[in-house]
């Protein structure tokens, strides 16, 4: 399978949970422009701990659709691995704008 | 090419229940292969565990002789429809069938009621138009096997027909194990015939009267 379409299906999985995501992470970005620093290690667990639930309720809720990637040859862990990745790294350049950013 | 998939000493427990015990199935290219039993039998968890997203006492699967651990890696090799759409429901046909590698033109000529459809998420089709949209894409799917559970569920008379020339057709390209509860339908298409029933399969001939539904 060619790369392009390997991102497709990554990008149609990470859809059905980035609006959650996004408001999470906007939300930390909000209270770190707020209260600095000193809050960081709590937001980090905080953003953590939201992934965890992320994949508890699609895992629950969403398990049905893994057949699609499956039958493409994508496996669970890549799906997960990546798009939980790509979350993360968006959490934390959205939170290195905001410090720099900050007054 | 003729490829063989052999599934056999396939044990399953579920708690204190032994589901299967020691059962084998055997499918080749070229040919449709059936597999019976009542509800609860275990034909959707042999089929998972053919497919390795199942996990079991004891299981041995190959193809030609390979052994395959983890065959839901593997599409080329084997791919599996369950008996509920898998498909995202905000995926559109045409982008299904881009993902597939399929042509969606093909689509639209074996089913013309598609035609109105290629851009509509498929969470506003019919429950019928989506489970035929899951049976194409399988079916049509370059792999040496498929697995088609209850394929026939859910489907009006004239979507059934259609389906089973289908199945016919793409037999020639691979192998085919495929259940359902519609009996009259399976024994129709199939070359050989398994009845799954106290853990163990056993093929079985066809019957006086195979419309009954277990």
């Amino acid at each position: 399978m060619k790369l392009s379409a390997i991102i497709r299906l990554l990008l149609t999985f990470y859809k059905s949970f980035f609006l959650f995501s996004l408001l999470v992470s906007s939300a930390c970005a909000a209270l770190y422009w707020e209260y600095g620093p000193p809050i960081l290690k709590v937001l980090i667990w905080f953003k953590l701990l939201t992934q965890g639930l992320t994949w508890n309720f699609i895992r629950t809720y969403k398990n049905k659709e893994f057949y699609y990637y499956r039958n493409l040859g994508i496996r669970d862990t890549i799906l997960w691995s990546v798009t939980l990745g790509v979350d993360l790294s968006l959490f934390i350049l959205l939170l290195i704008l905001t410090h720099q950013g900050r007054p | 090419m003729t490829h063989t998939l052999i599934a056999k000493d396939i044990q399953l427990t579920l708690g204190h229940r032994q589901l299967l015990t020691g059962t084998d199935i055997q499918c080749r290219t070229g040919r449709i292969t059936g597999l019976l039993g009542r509800n609860g039998a275990g034909k959707t968890s042999l089929m998972r565990i053919i497919y390795g997203d199942l996990f079991c006492d004891s299981r041995s699967v190959t193809i030609d002789n390979s052994l395959l651990t983890r065959p839901y890696t593997q599409p080329d090799r084997i791919r599996y429809m369950p008996q509920f759409n898998f498909i995202p429901r905000t995926l559109t046909p045409e982008r299904i069938c881009l993902d597939f590698n399929l042509d969606f033109q093909e689509l639209e000529n074996v089913f013309p009621e598609f035609r109105t459809h290629r851009r509509q998420q498929i969470q506003h089709l019919s429950t019928g138009q989506r489970r035929m949209i899951n049976i194409y894409i399988i079916s049509r799917s370059r792999s040496q096997f498929i697995m088609l559970d209850e394929p026939f569920t859910l489907l009006s008379p004239i979507q059934i027909e259609k389906v089973k020339t289908m199945l016919v057709e793409e037999k020639q390209n691979k192998g085919i194990l495929i259940t359902d509860h519609l009996h009259q339908h399976i024994w129709d298409i199939s070359d050989e015939v398994y009845t799954l029933a106290n853990g163990r399969t056993a093929l079985t001939s066809r019957p006086a009267s195979s419309s009954r539904m277990l």
